[in-house]
């Protein structure tokens, strides 16, 4: 039995106003947790009751919340992971950016549900989070140092069971796109690391040795084997996943066309050779699981030869393989390894990072950017270029201080690049070209951050299932789909499960785990939880409306629809988004302007804002 | 008792949560009897009693709280956390609860052994003949 009685939360939030240097204690309200889960809920909640319209996300207004949910911390699988929600400066929208790893169930064992950041610090500091306190340390020392050193040396000066929460030199240069790194893991997208930057917040280190109590034992160990069980029996989550990684489809998506070249502009990769599921897996070390988790996806990677011999990461992961990979049309395996790791370093989503590249690559190709304004060559398939550029990013140096701000900004500031800017909402795509893939089109058009792919991925419906398979090129049923995968994945990112249970756990057996575990009667129903995931949605949907978005920013980049590739499996497709969009708002009760409707606002609870 | 495999081991720490939960009723890893510290990029150390020969830290024990039969017994009436037991361990497989502060040692859960039965790699297992 944690605080006030409560079970899986422990009933407490966090609340760090910088500015004032002030830390205050709050007892988790029961309607957030009947309301909005956790994770991107409770974020959710928060950040539309106390964010003020139109605040600059890099000013000390701006709010960060990590936040755990009911099942962190707990044996349920998948369950290690934790979410930070702010308004991105990337995006000027929402963000939610979850990690795995160890640093949820610590916070959660520290005595937290959540964490409330608010302000910004005169000087550098240190979030330090023990027991049921708090309190903020100078950092001055930590500043400039990169998130391995400041990794291994709060360990050594705090304790080696310390989790440690930390931006590199490009959250602190206010790089757009800068991750937060924790335990050599990543909340990677969207900007986090920039707004902690701002705040002048080097890290958080957590250690907790309290207990998540659960409220049916007997049930939820059961639960906890029959889920184990199905997990390891099921292909997609216990067989190819853990031997190669989210590295496992990189074959099926060059096959299908799918895996993107060039910056979306060619349908073959002639490296599919060099860089595959079978080459990458060659270089794993061994493999590194989340906490609570029999997947273990993750991987450590050594490369053995070539110009970065030595070079070690966790990773590479499937997008990072394409981002460093096909879309810089590189082909030498060990600058894709080295490139993530100059990521982690630095503290920079290596989404972004890479995609950038690729842009800048095709402006240099293009003439838009001459070699004088990069400082060397920029082509594509160079790799050491594409390394150099890595360092400049995470460094802020020199033209990379420019290169830091996205590619949306930089295609409006480089005359004639704006359609090479391959970006929804400000946030850079990642791996799936959505001209072979109605589902993801619509997908990415829709999330609430951007240019994403978790916040629903038809690809596995349209391109790897092996049964209910949906055509992947027909606009049919899709915006049902992608509506209610969206609103699952809501659930999932606030309970908080990772996405990778959904090949081998229902909604009823996630919707086991929350009841046993929190005994809460608001949980026990799958739909009742369900309706939890489209309510937060919508809650964020009313947060990016109130922040100006309109229905022109729910599209893609016009070369979807205008520039069909001219080889490869996709050859002459071209996306047609309007019929899907135009739908999906019918599916969520929304108007034809992608406001929500004042039906479906009262049937949420959330009438007049919530 | 334990045979442990590092190379085998994701780290996923599923083996201290079962094994807290089977003790303790709770989800609290740091109340374990058998614990993964992560050692980055390499395999983690794992640590938990062996069950040696020697029963070093029967000997050790200043309060006569500690027998030897099967696996390591504590008599939680007579332990006052010194942590001599601890100290003597040759296999860093003793540590101090954090509640309570009394040691944990490994007892196999009386021979059912949870931490091999829920270890998703083989990273845990039951030596044979134990």
């Amino acid at each position: 039995m944690t605080g006030r009685g409560w079970h899986g939360y422990v009933g407490r939030i966090l609340e760090v106003d910088l500015s004032r240097g002030k830390i205050q204690i709050r007892d988790l309200e029961p309607s957030l947790t009947a309301g909005y889960l956790g994770g991107k809920g409770f974020g959710a909640r928060l950040l539309f009751d106390r964010l003020p319209p139109g605040v600059q996300p890099l000013s000390e207004e701006n709010i960060l919340v990590f936040a755990t949910g009911p099942l962190t911390g707990t044996l349920t699988p998948t369950s290690g992971r934790s979410v930070v929600c702010t308004k991105s400066p990337l995006t000027g929208f929402w963000l939610d950016s979850n990690c795995g790893g160890t640093f949820g169930p610590e916070l959660k064992q520290a005595g937290f549900d959540a964490v409330a950041i608010r302000g910004r610090a005169a000087e550098p500091v240190l979030l330090v989070i023990e027991d049921g306190a708090a309190q903020l340390r100078p950092a001055k020392g930590l500043w400039g140092q990169d998130t391995f050193a400041v990794q291994a040396g709060l360990k050594e000066e705090l304790g080696q069971d310390f989790k440690v929460a930390t931006i590199g030199p490009a959250g602190e240069a206010g790089v757009l796109y800068s991750s937060i790194i924790a335990e050599y893991r990543a909340f990677g997208r969207g900007g986090a690391g920039a707004v902690m930057g701002a705040k002048n917040l080097k890290a958080l280190a957590v250690r907790g040795t309290g207990p998540v109590t659960v409220a049916d034992p007997e049930g939820y160990l059961r639960a906890c084997r029959e889920a184990f069980n199905e997990l390891a029996i099921n292909p997609e989550s216990g067989g190819g996943r853990q031997d190669y990684g989210t590295n496992q489809i990189l074959s099926a998506m060059n096959l299908t066309g799918l895996h993107p070249v060039k910056n979306f502009q060619a349908g073959i990769f002639a490296g599919a050779g060099q860089i595959n599921e079978e080459t990458i897996s060659s270089l794993y070390l061994r493999h590194r699981a989340c906490t609570a988790c029999p997947i273990y996806c993750s991987k450590i990677s050594r490369v053995k030869t070539g110009p970065y011999a030595g070079a070690v990461v966790e990773g590479p992961e499937y997008e990072n393989a394409w981002a460093f990979g096909a879309h810089c049309l590189n082909t030498e395996l060990g600058a894709v390894v080295q490139a993530e790791y100059l990521c982690d370093l630095y503290g920079l989503d290596s989404i972004s990072t890479g995609s950038t590249i690729g842009f800048l690559m095709e402006c240099f190709e293009k003439g838009l950017l001459p070699e004088s304004e990069i400082g060397f060559p920029l082509p594509f398939g160079d790799h050491r270029a594409m390394i150099r550029a890595v360092h400049l990013i995470g460094r802020a140096e020199g033209p990379g201080r420019l290169w830091g701000r996205g590619v949306r900004l930089l295609g409006e500031e480089i005359p004639g690049a704006a359609g090479s800017a391959m970006h929804v909402k400000g946030l850079e795509l990642p791996a799936y070209d959505p001209r072979g893939s109605t589902g993801m089109a619509l997908a990415y058009a829709t999330s609430d951050r951007g240019g994403c792919h978790l916040r629903a991925w038809p690809i596995g419906a349209e391109l790897l299932a092996t049964q209910n398979r949906m055509d992947p090129f027909s606009p049919e049923y899709k915006a049902e789909f992608v509506r209610a995968q969206q609103d699952l994945f809501a659930v999932l990112n606030s309970a908080v499960l990772c996405l990778f249970s959904t090949p081998g756990l229902s909604m009823n057996q996630v919707t086991r785990f929350l009841s046993t575990v929190t005994g809460l009667k608001a949980l026990s129903s799958a739909e009742e939880v369900l309706t939890i995931g489209e309510r937060t949605n919508n809650l964020v949907r009313l947060f990016n409306l109130r922040e100006g978005l309109t229905r022109e920013d729910d599209r893609l980049p016009d070369r979807f629809s205008t520039e069909p590739l001219k080889e490869g499996p996709l050859e002459g497709r071209l996306t047609d988004l309007a019929p899907m969009l135009e739908e999906y708002y019918f599916c969520r009760g929304w108007d034809a302007q992608g406001r929500p409707g004042e039906a479906k606002l009262r049937e949420l609870g959330l009438a007049g804002g919530g | 008792m334990l045979l442990t495999k590092p190379s085998l081991c994701t780290e996923c720490r599923i083996c201290e949560l079962i094994c807290a939960f089977h003790h303790f009723g709770e989800n609290n890893p740091k109340r374990s009897r058998l614990w993964i510290r992560s050692t980055w990029p390499e395999s983690p150390r794992m640590s938990a009693c062996r069950g040696c020969q020697d029963h070093e830290c029967v000997s050790a024990c200043p309060s006569a709280a500690l027998s030897f039969q099967g696996w390591v017994r504590l008599d939680q009436e007579r332990c006052d956390g010194c942590g001599a037991c601890m100290e003597a361990c040759p296999v860093d497989g003793i540590r101090l609860d954090p509640v309570g502060n009394l040691p944990l040692v490994c007892d196999t859960c009386q021979g059912s052994f949870m931490c091999a039965a829920w270890c998703p790699t083989g990273a845990v297992a039951r030596m044979a003949g134990s």
